[in-house]
């Protein structure tokens, strides 16, 4: 049996053919996946209209600090310029700096400072609307206390040189604390887990599709055998439907492992993907058991047609709950209680524990 | 009208399939639609709290965060956010410690709260920033009364009363910044214009961080409808590996407009599918948007049955055709992705695949 499932499958030259694509596409795809991964940097505009000592403080703070010149470039011009620079689509976002912004803003008056946000595409643009928005949480706390202290000053009568030399203290103070927020925090990297980044999410949940597809394949396989008639035939010959589905499933699976293997052996030398050999057997594992259950699902869906919609949506939805697509932690509660059975699920955090 | 009818009958005779088709629709209709009604709840970023501090302000800061907008928080013991963090349901754990409110109050600005997340991790960093938001206040609070209560007694004034000020205290300070906070005249905002530059007409749009969402969610329906058009398409494939195909042909039909027809009884088969598909976001798009979403839908649809049919010719066997079926849906949905997650990260690529175009037509009537 066993023998007659191996000259089955190489002897079908097509699907040989279109699983040697797949791999290649695998492959490629990782390489593709891994170019698009690397951030750009945001490229920003500054009119800045007000032209005091205060806004250029702030500017050369943003010019000289490498963290930030890291990933965001900014372009200072005219209103005409920056304006013509974003239509041709040259900036993210822009701001405007109102004249007299700081020192309206020390007289109470809010003059709002413009943000031009590059909408074209609307998952960048929500980005820097949420971003801007936690800045603004920023200054609004800066302002309020600076301008307490002074208040409370003029309301206790004390100097207004005195007042003007605290107020530039505090603000000076206030600002660069705002900016240095990162020091706020104390991180503590957990050692039990490591951090994924989103492409290699992605590979991962597209390596256990193929999983499960490789099991999909099998599970035709034993569809076809029973519509053409083989299956029928081989009973007469002895040969009960149990040993049939085992010698597929023991050749499918075997056959299946040995390509996944060869894929992932190439993604991990020239790709940089992590996979031990734990996570090689655990794979292993998954293939054999993708195998039973299509092989299961075919005996039970009789329509080649019904069994591939059937198929093919508890892949997608599999995936789609196992939090290959969406991280599990994005998925709404009632659908993520359903996570723990999936294998992308199951196979991604594995990898990530360690 | 012949090759048609003759198809579409085809297509509902086989009833496991047509069953195996209205099911699978209708549970993955149902899991998107929970997916986009809590769109602005999931879209948030899922953070676990650990406040270890009775005091009012890290009790404070604790329920500011539970109210925050962009953040979805889960409060409790340290072994349950572990738990939580290494089953992936959260991304990072902030410890607001015993000694929070006493860093504050002696100037301390730094070290303040303690960060767990997985080793390696940089993605955090963004929601740092949404929490620095709400310390800033605190920390700004306590920085400034340390200035206020090293203010000299005497006001330095020439009618000044001798004897000095009479100074607010502590608690007294914080009431009179509170109440100055409370004047709508201090909320900076940013006053965020979003334009479109490819569309002129498409100005000061409402963008949120759940859009991000809901393109994700019109990639997997971009992707469900590639699915059903494999499936669907599957009936091509059959017949050239029996060579029906052949037999046509020599009784004299006409091949291209019998194969258009058939192909135009595949794409009314699916039709409940993309109109089903395209009402999951109604509430977002309005009874005009919907419209649109269920053109471009049949659009959709219709390009991937001329694709599938072609692939149906060329493989010529079911589970050749099966295996490049799925190679295509995976192919073209990874592309979707890329380019949707691509212009969040850096320059769009892919964006001319067809998946990334159902995604971006359908975002555009999001707006």
């Amino acid at each position: 049996m066993i023998k007659k499932d191996i000259l089955l499958f190489i002897s079908d030259a097509k699907t040989l053919l279109v699983l040697a694509v797949l791999a290649i596409l695998c492959v490629t795809g990782i390489f593709i996946a891994r170019g698009a991964s690397s951030p750009t940097n945001i490229t920003v505009g500054v009119v800045d209209l007000e032209q005091s000592g205060r806004s250029e403080m702030v500017k050369t703070y943003f010019a000289e600090n490498e963290d930030f010149k890291s990933f965001i470039t900014v372009t200072e011009g005219t209103e005409e310029e920056i304006r013509e620079l974003f239509d041709r689509g040259g900036l993210d976002f822009y701001f405007v700096i109102p004249e007299n912004f700081t020192d309206e803003m020390i007289r109470m008056k809010n003059t709002p400072l413009k943000a031009v946000v590059n909408s074209t595409d609307k998952a960048k643009a929500a980005i820097y609307g949420a971003l801007l928005e936690s800045y603004s949480r920023y200054i609004t706390s800066v302002e309020v206390n600076v301008e307490s202290l002074t208040f409370s000053m003029r309301e206790e009568g004390y100097d207004p040189s005195l007042i003007k030399e605290k107020n530039v203290e505090i603000s000076f103070d206030l600002v660069f604390t705002a900016l240095g927020k990162d020091g706020f925090f104390e991180r503590i990297p957990y050692d039990r887990m490591a951090s994924l980044p989103l492409t290699d999410h992605y590979i991962y949940s597209v390596l256990i599709l193929l999983v499960l597809y490789a099991g999909m394949l099998t599970g035709y396989a034993v569809l076809l055998e029973r519509k053409s008639g083989v299956r029928a035939r081989l009973v007469s010959c002895g040969i009960s439907p149990f040993r049939q589905i085992v010698s597929k499933v023991v050749v499918y699976g075997t056959l299946m492992t040995a390509a996944f293997i060869a894929v992932v052996s190439v993604m991990k030398a020239f790709g940089n993907i992590e996979f031990t050999f734990g996570a090689g057997v655990y794979l292993t594992f998954m293939i054999y058991g993708s195998c039973i259950i299509f092989s299961i699902t075919a005996l039970v869906i009789r329509s080649r047609n019904g069994y591939c919609f059937f198929s093919n949506m508890a892949i997608l939805l599999m995936t789609v709950l196992g939090g290959g697509i969406i991280p599990v932690m994005y998925l709404p509660g009632a659908l993520s209680s359903f996570a723990q059975y999936m294998p992308a699920y199951r196979f991604i955090t594995f990898i990530l524990t360690r | 009208m012949g090759a048609f009818l003759l198809r579409l009958k085809l297509l509902l005779a086989d009833r496991i399939a047509s069953v195996c088709y209205v099911l699978c629709v209708i549970v993955m209709v149902s899991v998107f639609l929970n997916m986009n009604i809590h769109a602005s709840e999931t879209s948030r970023v899922p953070v676990g709290v650990v406040c270890e501090s009775e005091s009012q302000i890290a009790q404070r800061l604790k329920n500011a965060l539970l109210e925050s907008d962009a953040l979805r928080v889960t409060c409790g013991t340290m072994d349950e956010l572990e738990e939580l963090l290494m089953d992936g349901y959260i991304g990072s754990i902030f410890i607001i410690g015993d000694e929070y409110e006493e860093k504050l109050k002696n100037g301390i600005k730094e070290d303040l709260i303690k960060v767990i997340t997985p080793s390696d991790d940089t993605s955090s960093i963004v929601v740092q920033d949404i929490v620095a938001g709400y310390m800033m206040y605190d920390v700004c609070y306590y920085r400034t009364y340390d200035v206020y209560s090293s203010l000299p007694a005497e006001t330095g004034r020439e009618d000044d009363n001798a004897g000095g000020v009479d100074r607010m205290t502590a608690s007294e300070y914080y009431d009179y910044v509170a109440k100055l906070a409370e004047n709508p005249m201090y909320g900076f905002e940013f006053d965020i214009e979003y334009i479109d530059i490819d569309r002129s007409d498409n100005k000061n749009v409402n963008i949120t961080v759940a859009m991000i969402y809901r393109q994700i969610i019109a990639g997997l329906i971009g992707m469900l409808l590639m699915v059903l058009v494999v499936c669907g398409c599957n009936g091509f494939a059959l017949e050239k590996g029996l060579s029906i195909d052949k037999r046509r042909k020599t009784v004299g039909r006409s091949y291209a407009r019998d194969h258009m027809l058939e192909m135009l009884a595949v794409l009314v088969y699916l039709t409940p599918a993309v109109l089903l598909s395209s009402l999951i976001m109604l509430g977002e798009s309005g009874m005009g948007g919907a419209s649109f979403i269920f053109l471009i839908g049949e659009a959709f649809c219709a390009f991937f049955i001329l694709l599938c049919f072609v692939l149906a010719k060329i493989t010529g066997s079911a589970s050749s055709y099966q295996l490049v079926g799925t190679i295509v849906c995976l192919v073209f949905g990874a592309c979707g992705f890329i380019s949707t997650f691509s212009a969040v990260t850096g320059d769009t690529v892919l964006g001319g695949t067809p998946v990334a175009l159902y995604i971006k037509g359908f975002a555009d009537m999001l707006v």
